[in-house]
């Protein structure tokens, strides 16, 4: 039986909610690097907060569609982009 | 939905400082681009600038320091003098390529202290008599600066 992939945040990404805008800044060898900042819109932040424990991208596309009122479909074909994308640039892992 | 992640932005001078002011509050060195020439030939435009937390550490003058001034803009400043009024401790700054020196500062106010300036990815930094020498030109230079305005 395939093992269902979990994603959990990466522990060198830090979280901040600034004037209104929420971003994540990697440390790179200990320094929070400013050069390099990510945005995260209210969806992509409450992502970031359930990834806070391993995911399943099913559990994570249940979550959303219980919070925000988006349509399933779109869900998962963002979700799986978005995701990639956080796997891609180091944001998150696999568990 | 909209785009969930939107990569590298560039934040706004006060987006910036009040970021700059969380981390280092909170314990973590930060790195950046500097902008600006107030501080040249020591820190060039374009210049990134590594700054550690200034809570708990001794400041002494001729040390660069970083600041949110009045208008909530990040400041990297040189101290030139301390002083004490009422039982507080108090830094005059003054960027090396200034020609006013900044409203006298409290120590709380003081974020951060530059630990390492990078020019094209290459350290840059004076060692030994020339950092020493460095220190004290710029501190006569800001004192110069003083009295010319006094007598003004």
């Amino acid at each position: 039986m395939e093992k269902i992939k979990k994603f959990c945040r990466n522990p060198k990404f830090i979280f901040r909610k600034v004037a209104g805008e929420a971003v994540l800044i990697p440390l790179t060898k200990e320094v929070a690097d400013l050069e390099a900042i990510y945005s995260l819109n209210d969806v992509g932040v409450f992502i970031w907060e359930q990834m806070s424990e391993p995911i399943s991208l099913e559990e994570l596309k249940n979550r959303i569609i219980a919070e925000f009122e988006v349509d399933e479909s779109v869900v998962m074909d963002d979700l799986s982009q978005f995701t990639a994308e956080l796997l891609d640039s180091g944001v998150i892992s696999e568990d | 939905m909209a785009k969930l992640l939107e990569m590298k932005v560039v934040l706004d001078p006060g987006q910036l400082a009040r970021i700059s002011t969380d981390l280092l509050t909170d314990g973590y060195q930060i790195r950046f681009r500097a902008i600006g020439d107030s501080m040249q030939p020591t820190i060039r435009d374009g210049d990134v600038i590594v700054v550690k937390p200034a809570a708990g550490r001794h400041i002494r003058i001729g040390d660069l320091v970083m600041f949110m001034n009045s208008h909530e803009r990040t400041v990297v400043h040189r101290v030139v003098a301390k002083k004490r009024n009422a039982g507080k401790l108090f830094f005059q700054t003054c960027g090396d390529n200034a020609s006013d020196l900044d409203k006298p500062i409290e120590r709380g106010q003081v974020t951060g202290i530059i630990k390492q300036i990078l020019r094209d990815g290459v350290r840059v930094e004076d060692r030994g008599i020339r950092k020493l020498l460095k220190r004290v030109w710029y501190c006569a230079r800001a004192r110069k600066i003083k009295i010319s305005n006094h007598t003004r």
